[in-house]
C-alpha cells in the first residue's frame, strides 16, 4: 500500500477483510480503485456548477470520507455469498461451499426443531379443551387458539422453506421468533438487577433463538432447493414431543428438551447422517448445531441446585444435553478433519474472467 | 432464465466498448437515468456470475494510479443473451401498451 492511502482507502481495505483472502488478492485493487472512483466524480458532479477548483476541491475530500454504509453492504453481502457459497456461486471455493452447504442445513434443523414442537403444540391447542389448572388462571379458549395460530408461523415457515419460497419463509421465521425475544432483550437491558446466572440464562436463549436465524443469511436465490424429503420430518418431530409426556407419565421425572435441547438432537441426528454417508458437510452442521444447542443449555445447569422437583429435572436435562452436544463435538471434531483432508479443496477464489469467453 | 435488470444494465454498458469497475457503476447509472447506482461489492459479485456464464470477459489490465484496473467485455454468449432479452422485454412493453390502448378505448 502506498504512503499517501486515503482515510477513504485506508477504510476501505478494511471493509474489504471481510472477503476471503484469494479474492481479495485478486479483486481487492480492483475494487478499491473502483470506489474511490465513484466516490471522487460522485463528489465532483456535485459541485458541477462551480468550477473545476471547486470540483477539485470535492474530489480531495471526498478521499477523507469514511465508506459510505451502502458499500460497506455491498461488501458484507458479497462476503457472505463467498465465505457461504452455493455449489453454483462463482469465485466462491470448494471450501466456501462446503461451509455454505452446512450453514444452510443449520437453518433448516433449526427451523425444524422450532417447527415440531409448534405443530404439536397448535394441534393441542386447538383440539383439546384447556387444562383447568391453566383455566384457573385465566387461560382461556380464545388464548389458546391465538397461540395455536402463532405456532402455526413457524410451521408455514418450515413448510414454505423447503418448498423453495425461502424469502418468504425468512420473513415468517423472523416473525415466529420475534415474541420469544421480548424476554430475554429486557432481561439483558436490566443486567444491572439480575444474577449473573439470570443473564448468562438469557444470552443462552438469545444464542439459541438467533442462531438459526443468522443460519438463513447462506439461503439465496441461486442456493439450491432443499429435498421436500425434510418435510417428512415434520410429522416426526411433532409427534417425538410426545415423548417427554410418555416419560413423565411412567417415571414422574420431567425430561423435556428446550429448544437448545432440540438443536443438540438435531445435531446428534446429522453426526449419524454424516457418518452413515461419510459426509463431512453434514458432521459441519452437526458440530454447529452442538455448540450452539450445548452453549444455550449452560444457563439451564444452575437449576441443578435447585431442590428435587420441576426446576432440578429442568436442570439435569440441561446437563444431558450439554453432554449429548460434547460427544457429538468430539466426534465431529475427529472425524471432520480427517474427511476435509481427504476432499481437501482444490477449486481456487475467483475464477479466471478470462477463461470464461467462449468466443475468444 | 431471465437476466436481473441489474444485469442486463451491465451487459448493455459494455457494448461496443470495453470499460472498468467504475465505467460499469457510471454507464449503468447512466442507462438508469440514475434510478441504479451499483454499490462496488454488488458489482463485483454480478461480474462473478456475469463471467461464470460466459456472457463477459475480462479484455485487459492497465495500471492507473499505482493500482490494476481490469477491463471487461461482451462475449459474444453475452451479446446474444442481451439480446435475447432485449426482445424479451420488448414483446413485453408491447403487450402492456396495446392492452392499455384497448383498456383506454372501451
Amino acid at each position: 500500500m502506498e504512503a499517501s492511502t486515503s482515510r477513504l482507502e485506508r477504510d476501505y481495505r478494511r471493509v474489504l477483510r471481510l472477503l476471503p483472502a484469494g479474492y481479495r488478492r485478486q479483486w481487492g485493487d480492483d475494487m478499491v480503485g473502483a470506489l474511490l472512483d465513484a466516490e471522487q466524480s460522485a463528489a465532483a458532479a456535485s459541485a458541477a456548477d462551480e468550477g473545476p477548483e471547486r470540483q477539485a476541491e470535492e474530489r480531495d475530500i471526498a478521499l477523507l470520507q469514511r465508506p459510505p454504509l451502502r458499500e460497506v453492504a455491498g461488501v458484507a453481502a458479497l462476503a457472505v455469498r463467498l465465505h457461504l457459497a452455493s455449489p453454483s456461486t462463482a469465485g466462491a471455493t470448494a471450501a466456501a461451499r462446503l461451509r455454505g452447504d452446512a450453514v444452510r442445513r443449520v437453518a433448516l434443523v433449526g427451523l425444524l426443531a422450532a417447527a415440531g414442537p409448534a405443530l404439536l403444540s397448535a394441534v393441542t391447542g386447538l383440539y383439546w379443551p384447556v387444562p383447568p389448572e391453566l383455566e384457573a388462571l385465566g387461560h382461556t379458549r380464545v388464548d389458546a387458539l391465538a397461540s395455536a395460530l402463532l405456532a402455526l408461523v413457524a410451521v408455514a415457515a418450515f413448510a414454505l422453506f423447503v418448498t423453495g419460497r425461502h424469502r418468504t419463509a425468512s420473513v415468517l421465521a423472523v416473525f415466529a421468533v420475534v415474541p420469544d425475544l421480548r424476554h430475554p432483550l429486557e432481561t439483558l437491558a436490566s443486567a444491572w438487577r439480575v444474577s449473573p446466572g439470570t443473564l448468562l440464562g438469557a444470552a443462552c436463549w438469545l444464542l439459541v433463538l438467533l442462531a438459526p436465524l443468522v443460519a438463513l443469511l447462506a439461503w439465496r436465490s441461486d442456493a439450491p432447493r432443499p429435498s421436500r424429503r425434510w418435510l417428512l420430518a415434520l410429522p416426526v418431530v411433532a409427534a417425538l414431543g410426545w415423548v417427554p409426556w410418555l416419560l413423565w407419565r411412567a417415571t414422574g421425572a420431567l425430561v423435556a428438551p428446550d429448544a437448545a435441547g432440540s438443536l443438540a438432537l438435531g445435531a446428534a441426528a446429522c453426526a449419524v447422517v454424516a457418518l452413515r454417508r461419510s459426509d463431512a458437510s453434514w458432521m459441519r452442521t452437526a458440530a454447529v448445531l452442538a455448540a450452539v444447542g450445548g452453549l444455550g443449555s449452560l444457563g439451564q445447569l444452575s437449576l441443578l441446585g435447585y431442590p428435587p422437583g420441576l426446576e432440578r429435572d429442568l436442570g439435569w436435562t440441561a446437563l444431558g444435553t450439554v453432554l449429548l452436544a460434547a460427544a457429538v463435538g468430539v466426534v465431529a471434531g475427529v472425524t471432520g478433519r480427517r474427511w476435509s483432508a481427504q476432499a481437501a479443496p482444490t477449486a481456487v477464489t475467483a475464477p479466471d474472467r478470462s477463461a470464461s469467453d467462449a468466443s475468444a | 432464465m431471465a437476466l436481473t435488470e441489474p444485469a442486463v444494465l451491465v451487459l448493455t454498458a459494455l457494448v461496443g466498448e470495453t470499460r472498468h469497475g467504475y465505467a460499469l457503476i457510471a454507464g449503468v447509472e447512466e442507462l438508469s437515468e440514475g434510478r441504479t447506482r451499483l454499490s462496488v461489492g454488488t458489482l463485483y459479485g454480478l461480474l462473478d456470475r456475469l463471467s461464470s456464464e460466459g456472457l463477459i470477459a475480462l479484455d485487459r489490465e492497465e495500471r492507473h494510479q499505482g493500482r490494476t484496473r481490469r477491463y471487461y467485455r461482451l462475449t459474444d454468449d453475452g451479446a446474444a443473451a442481451l439480446e435475447a432479452e432485449a426482445q424479451r422485454l420488448a414483446h413485453l412493453a408491447r403487450a402492456a401498451s396495446a392492452r392499455l390502448r384497448t383498456a383506454r378505448a372501451v
